[in-house]
């Protein structure tokens, strides 16, 4: 693969897509679907008076939550999978509460943590921590036992096994669950910030949608989606820097 | 004094309501410096043997002794290679044969050290490679040098062989022969093929199976000269043995 060439097929995405957006938007033809000539007119315009502190916000909220997911996420992953006992114990646990729908939780981590950053934060973490927890997890059952005997007969101790195998071996089951949940937790988070905020993307785009300004509102999709970008791109980033073994 | 003794080693292995003797009555001494290969059919308990003498299997009855010591992959030094070479994929070449001598917290005396082990077994200009970028006998020669860097007190290897071409697997068994030469490390190599038994092996060890047991210690008066793999002799050899095993595996 060509690393140097990888931003200019970035680019080629943006392009192809606002090439699309611009065919709707003349052939729709209203003001709720604008050109992007427009928004981004518009964009350049408030990006920095307005929409930055948003976007600021909301990007802390998912760095926070991921931080949390992870440094929770990967030992938890790690003990569960290297050592059975913890398996059979915490995976019914896991599997219990993974698939409760963490949204119609909101109104009850806002009582118990408030309105502010810790509900939304929380939030975000539960999201990402499960997925964490069981890529990690099974990366490290789908190791070969064979890899570990030369460790072993070196009288290496688990946290030597952790460095050299478990870690290392289960990155890129990591790396492919952080980016599926981030999706999620993207979605997740504009609609928590809909709620006992002033600031987040969010609550941006929701209020310039009330106040019928859809410049505003587009302006905010863009930004949001840009910080997706951002996010996917930062992870591929770290599998190539870390995991470039795997395709060798 | 011998270097390894074991002495009434007994294995068994549960599956399900049954018990199964891997290993039985096993008896073997092996002296400071020397090797020997293990031959035995399938179910002979060759790479179980190799797992307890590496502290990998634990769950074992009889005496087992390393320098006189029971084994203790903590405080002695054993090296060990499997059948997949045991390079960890993630690992670049330099790192993989560091791999040993940064677990065991112990410095090379000096980068040359371990340059002169990468000169050695030819991986010049390949220590940035990982090793799915590798062959079989280059990936062979990296496990080699992890294994030799660390000076072991036993090098235990479980087929080392056996996944290379004809032409490959003679050359580094030469390899092995010539780095083992200068470093005299004890060596105990489990293989299915005799003459690698009788090339590598100063004492072959031949197991029968259902339970592993020891039938034969050979001491082998070939090891070690100059061009034997081309004399009558090592064939003649090569010939009686088998026609021993022969006979032990169909009684």
């Amino acid at each position: 693969m060509n690393e140097k060439g990888s931003g200019i097929w970035y680019l080629y995405g943006i392009l192809i897509f606002i090439a699309a957006w611009q065919a709707v938007a003349s052939w729709i033809n209203l003001p709720i679907i604008p050109s992007p000539a427009k928004v981004l007119e518009n964009l350049v315009k408030i990006f920095a008076s307005q929409i930055a502190i948003h976007g600021f916000y909301s990007l802390w909220r998912i760095v926070a939550g991921v931080f949390f997911a992870i440094i929770i996420g990967i030992p938890l992953g790690l003990c569960m999978g290297y050592f059975p006992r913890w398996d059979r114990y915490l995976s019914p646990l896991v599997y219990l509460t993974y698939p409760i729908p963490k949204i119609a939780l909101l109104p009850v981590f806002m009582l118990l943590f408030g309105l502010g950053e810790y509900s939304k934060i929380l939030m975000i973490f539960l999201i990402i921590v499960f997925q964490v927890i069981i890529a990690v997890r099974d990366g490290v059952k789908g190791i070969p036992k064979e890899t570990y005997y030369p460790l072993y007969s070196l009288g290496a101790g688990f946290i030597d096994i952790c460095r050299e195998i478990l870690i290392p071996a289960s990155m890129p089951k990591f790396l492919t669950a952080l980016r599926v949940a981030m999706a999620t937790a993207v979605s997740v988070l504009f609609f928590t910030e809909t709620f006992g905020t002033k600031y987040g993307m969010g609550y941006f785009i929701m209020d310039a949608w009330m106040r019928v300004n859809y410049l505003e509102m587009y302006s905010g999709i863009a930004v949001l989606s840009n910080i997706g970008l951002i996010l996917f791109g930062t992870i591929d980033y770290i599998e190539r820097k870390t995991c470039s073994w795997q395709y060798k | 004094m011998a270097m390894i003794r074991i002495k009434d080693l007994h294995v068994t292995y549960q599956a399900g309501e049954n018990r199964y003797d891997v290993l039985k009555n096993i008896h073997l001494e092996l002296a400071e410096g020397e090797t020997c290969a293990v031959i035995g059919p399938s179910g002979s308990g060759k790479s179980t043997l190799l797992k307890v003498l590496s502290g990998i299997l634990t769950d074992y009855k009889g005496t087992v002794e390393i320098n006189g010591q029971a084994v203790m992959p903590r405080s002695q030094t054993i090296g060990f290679i499997p059948q997949n070479y045991g390079l960890l994929a993630w690992k670049n070449v330099y790192d993989n044969i560091r791999l040993g001598i940064k677990i065991k917290h112990v410095h090379p005396d000096s980068q040359n050290h371990l340059n002169a082990m990468i000169e050695l077994l030819g991986l010049n200009g390949l220590e940035a490679r990982y090793p799915g970028e590798l062959s079989g006998g280059q990936q062979q020669r990296v496990a080699l040098a992890r294994a030799f860097l660390l000076k072991p007190d036993l090098l235990l290897m479980d087929e080392p062989f056996s996944a290379l071409d004809a032409l490959t697997r003679e050359d580094i068994q030469n390899v092995f022969l010539n780095v083992w030469r200068k470093h005299a490390t004890s060596t105990m190599l489990v293989t299915h093929h005799m003459e690698e038994a009788v090339y590598l092996g100063q004492k072959i060890v031949i197991m029968s199976a259902a339970p592993g047991t020891i039938s034969y210690i050979v001491d082998n008066p070939l090891f070690g000269i100059e061009g034997i793999r081309n004399q009558p002799e090592f064939f003649q050899l090569c010939i009686k043995l088998r026609k021993m095993i022969k006979e032990d595996w169909s009684k």
